[in-house]
């Protein structure tokens, strides 16, 4: 199908600091300091679409029925309705919600989301997190200092 | 940023606790996006107010408690402000199904909203109706679909706003300067070629293979110049499975009167051409349903047009609905006040079919009320966001409107 291609998968431009380094500075969009397992979503995902397991519950996604509750969402960004930031403080009454989230570039929808919700939020990361977080890492996203570590890494 | 007295005063929380959050997001929401300063708006169009707790997703309970906040606090939208649909129909809930409970909780979204000031349309039209812009334009318009056609087919500049943002800007009249208000970044990125005569439903199918490219902006290249409001809204639609907010179709969008006008007189940084055999491989994923016993039959995302209603009014005359399926068409409450007028309300309801406004089945939990297995719609970006949505749980279809009609007739998918 002509030439496929996906923005968000794209890397972002060199920064010239490897994987190795240690801690991954960022920019905070909501403050917070929290350690978690991280989910990695290579595509957008809508928050409106999560299961009383708090699992993702769109058939479309790839990663439809991977549990988003208590992990770290590291992800290009949201995708979907405009209800996102209401869509999220839903999960968040309900124990539903991530701990964290970890996006490439936060547009106005989960800005909005993340300062609504006060879940401690990052993007803008000087390294990819797409690229070096996988799935089932062990996270620690200080948003209170600007930093992003993996401090064990799933096998 | 510099703030009127009157934000000054939502910020203190003269107008309540929850005014003033949403101030102090909208604010920090437009630094964050690079805003230099906040910029006269002339409408507001929030999003749909319909699945309000059915699980999953929608406006929720947070949404009600905000709206009430809003109305408590004392504020009145200072600019024209419309919403998508609801989860029901304001006049024919009963013969749609819907629970009393449903519509209990769906009067209190209104009630709040009408406090506010609310032009109560609920329709995913307003560009056609009562939220009218005109060229260059700035608004804060916050439904997805409804952000991309007026950008596209006006040519107003609108970002895709939060529901909260939008709320703000409506009571303020202002929103940030960044993004979509800029000239420029609403040059095109991506050229968008196809090889073939395009009808109605490929139309749909095109905009599904160039969102699924990469596009940010798309620009359309030699579509048929005499497109009509119907065949642009099922291109701009389809778009919405990737984060495109505006796009240009050359010679017949407002900023794309030539192919390098709508790149800005430069080169795309993409150049796409789709085949026959792209566009039907769209279908097939546009189509998930193993069998072809349709159930139900959707016309009308967006909203049918009055043109539209009155196309399929022609094609039902005399015949009937199979008893097997629902067959809904969907349009705005002025418009069906049209159709009642003109008579074509009057057929299709003898052929058995349905003319419902104010509501969308994709906000509704049409599921629970019908158990509906297999939906055949001639919307491309309905039949895309069945398939992820899933308290919806149906199967889909996607084909002309012709086909769409045929199949409820007959009852098969053909």
């Amino acid at each position: 199908m002509g030439q496929r291609r996906d923005a968000w998968k794209q890397p972002l431009p060199e920064s010239g600091i490897k994987m190795s380094v240690a801690k991954i500075k960022g920019r905070v969009v909501m403050k917070g300091n929290v350690e978690a397992e991280a989910l990695v979503s290579q595509e957008p995902l809508s928050l409106g679409y999560i299961d009383e397991n708090g699992a993702i519950a769109d058939r479309m996604h790839y990663l439809s029925g991977e549990v988003i509750k208590d992990r770290i969402l590291v992800l290009p960004g949201l995708k979907g309705s405009a209800m996102q930031e209401l869509n999220l403080v839903d999960l968040l009454r309900n124990r539903r919600a991530p701990k964290g989230i970890i996006a490439l570039e936060a547009d106005t929808r989960l800005l909005t989301a993340a300062l609504f919700s006060e879940i401690p939020t990052m993007d803008k990361l000087e390294t990819n997190p797409l690229e070096v977080i996988k799935t089932g890492d062990i996270v620690h996203m200080n948003a209170d200092k600007g930093f992003v570590e993996i401090k064990k890494s799933a096998s | 940023m510099e703030l009127t007295k009157y934000e000054e005063s939502l910020l203190r929380g003269d107008y309540g606790r929850i005014a003033q959050q949403i101030m102090e997001i909208s604010i920090k929401v437009a630094k964050f996006n690079g805003a230099p300063r906040f910029i006269p708006i002339r409408s507001v169009h929030a999003g749909g107010i319909g699945g309000y707790r059915e699980g999953v997703g929608g406006f929720g309970t947070v949404g009600i408690e905000i709206l009430e906040g809003l109305a408590e606090g004392g504020v009145k939208f200072k600019v024209p402000f419309t919403t998508n649909m609801l989860g029901m129909d304001l006049r024919e809930w009963r013969n749609m199904g819907v629970p009393e409970s449903f519509v209990d909780t769906q009067m209190r979204v209104i009630h709040a909203y009408k406090k506010l000031e609310v032009i109560p349309t609920f329709s995913c039209l307003p560009y056609m109706e009562e939220n009218i812009p005109k060229f260059g334009d700035h608004l804060a318009w916050v439904e997805t679909g409804v952000v991309t056609m007026a950008n596209t087919y006006i040519g107003a500049r609108t970002n895709r706003e939060s529901e909260l943002t939008g709320l703000a800007a409506a009571i303020t009249g202002r929103t940030g300067e960044y993004g979509y208000h800029l000239k420029k970044n609403r040059y095109g990125d991506y050229l968008v070629k196809v090889d073939c005569e395009l009808d109605y439903a490929d139309l749909g199918a095109l905009g599904f293979c160039a969102a699924k490219s990469g596009a940010i902006v798309p620009v359309f290249d030699g579509l048929r110049l005499n497109l009509n409001i119907d065949e642009i809204q099922q291109l701009v639609g389809s778009l919405l499975c990737a984060p495109i907010a505006l796009a240009h179709i050359v010679g017949v969008t407002p900023e794309a009167p030539t192919l390098s006008a709508a790149f800005g007189y430069r080169k795309p940084k993409e150049s796409v051409v789709f085949s026959r055999k792209d566009l039907n491989e769209a279908y097939e994923t546009l189509s998930t349903a193993k069998t072809r016993d349709v159930d139900f039959v959707v016309i009308g995302c967006h909203f049918c047009t009055f043109d539209k209603v009155k196309q399929v009014a022609r094609m039902l005359e005399n015949r009937r609905v199979h008893g097997n399926v629902t067959l809904w068409i969907q349009t705005s409450s002025l418009i069906r006040h049209l159709a009642e007028r003109d008579g074509a309300a009057r057929i299709i309801e003898k052929a058995g079919g349905r003319l419902y406004c104010d509501s969308c089945v994709l906000v509704t939990s049409i599921r629970k009320y019908y158990g509906f297995k297999i939906m055949a719609t001639d919307s491309a970006k309905m039949a895309f966001v069945v398939q992820g949505t899933p308290y919806l749980g149906m199967d889909t279809l996607y084909g002309s409107t012709e086909r769409c009609v045929e199949a409820a007739v007959t009852g098969k998918w053909d």
